[in-house]
């Protein structure tokens, strides 16, 4: 029953493609991960960050993706209690070396 | 008619208790693609059927699929789909011991709805941002089925609510920074998101105390009133039916053979159904304004 803000629709999933261990772009997640998405945004733990990992390296290795590796970072929002301005705190993430 | 109705106020609690179930199944329309027309098959069968609701496959499918659910979807966050499954599994093990059906379900509907209010009441406490009001000024501002209560008493524009989700958005992961307030400046604004605050914890902790209290005692005689309150209030504001009808089912389960209360828990479902139905905030600020 109602008791907090931290719940799926107020975490994000940013995926990152690396090279040298730097940020070079951000990654759009495609539409038919959401389940796997949801999943881990729910629980944002190490399998559930494989299990998206494993799905986006085919799908980057299918559209010929140009850096080494990317990362999965999963977000929490934490609203001000008085103005709500949003913060975003890291919950886990996991750097993916992509197999080709 | 009244004599149809004086007569099924005084039947077994585990038919009437099994009868809402499936009404609430049929009426709320649980599940996924998958599971949805199941359930709804099984349900109207169940109805349709002399005697079906005390059919032990009836329940062990209905077992299935609810679990299925969660079970498909999982973590699942929805708490509604994890009791229905549990629920219909008590159902189950009551459809296949006749002879103690009335009291399998009517000590597992009182113990399990103490501890949903119990386990709700600690999650309130304990979480970082209840307590502080924060959730509550969250939820008013950017969940839409809560913007007509919003308007009516806390006396906020649908303009300011919609600003308020506009800066939420624009603050995504950007370095976007305003002067402008997000939450707006009325008095009666916080104090409703305060009142909101401690009558969803009171209300809940309440419900517990009384449903877990033993059996006999002062609290433990007033366990009906309480849930009766609690949906009364809670699901005019709301609109999760679903498991308002859920808790009323599981209520006539546990309740004493008492008429009164079995036509106030009857009454509350219908109630239910009518603040599902008729928005009645809406009809509120349409007049007002």
């Amino acid at each position: 029953m109602f008791s907090t803000t931290d719940y799926g629709p107020s975490r994000y999933i940013m995926v990152y493609g690396l090279e040298d261990n730097i940020i070079k772009e951000q990654i759009e997640i495609p539409e038919s991960f959401s389940n796997v998405a949801r999943k881990l945004r729910s629980l944002p733990n190490i399998n559930n960050l494989q299990e998206l990992a494993l799905e986006m390296e085919n799908y980057l290795r299918l559209s010929q993706y140009g850096f080494p590796h990317f990362r999965i970072e999963v977000w929490s929002t934490r609203y001000h209690k008085k103005t709500l301005i949003p913060s975003f705190y890291l919950l886990n993430k996991l750097d993916h070396k992509l197999v080709r | 008619m009244v004599k149809a109705i004086h007569n099924y106020l005084h039947k077994d609690a585990f038919e009437i208790s099994a009868h809402f179930t499936l009404v609430s199944l049929l009426f709320n329309q649980v599940g996924n693609s998958f599971s949805r027309p199941f359930i709804l098959c099984i349900s109207a069968l169940a109805l349709l059927l002399a005697n079906g609701f005390k059919q032990r496959l009836i329940w062990l499918m209905l077992t299935f699929f609810t679990s299925f659910r969660v079970i498909h979807e999982w973590p699942m966050a929805d708490n509604h789909a994890y009791l229905l499954a549990l629920w219909c599994l008590t159902l189950f093990i009551a459809s296949c011991n006749p002879a103690k059906a009335r009291m399998i379900i009517g000590d597992n509907g009182r113990v399990v709805i103490g501890l949903v209010f119990l386990l709700a009441s600690v999650q309130k406490l304990m979480s970082a941002d209840y307590l502080d009001g924060t959730f509550f000024q969250y939820l008013f501002l950017t969940d839409n089925r809560f913007e007509d209560f919003t308007v009516l008493f806390g006396n906020v524009s649908f303009q300011q609510i919609y600003q308020a989700q506009d800066l939420l958005n624009q603050y995504q992961f950007s370095s976007f920074s305003t002067d402008k307030n997000i939450v707006p400046s009325s008095l009666e604004f916080h104090l409703l998101v305060t009142i909101s605050t401690w009558w969803n914890l009171i209300d809940q902790l309440a419900v517990a105390c009384c449903f877990l209290a033993p059996v006999g005692s002062y609290l433990h005689r007033k366990r009906d009133f309480s849930l009766m309150l609690f949906c009364i209030t809670t699901y005019a504001v709301a609109p999760v039916a679903g498991f308002g009808w859920l808790l009323v089912s599981m209520g006539l389960a546990q309740c004493e053979h008492n008429t009164k209360i079995r036509i106030a828990y009857m009454s509350l479902f219908f109630i239910i159904l009518f603040y599902y139905e008729v928005h009645i905030w809406r009809i509120l600020v349409d007049f007002i304004h």
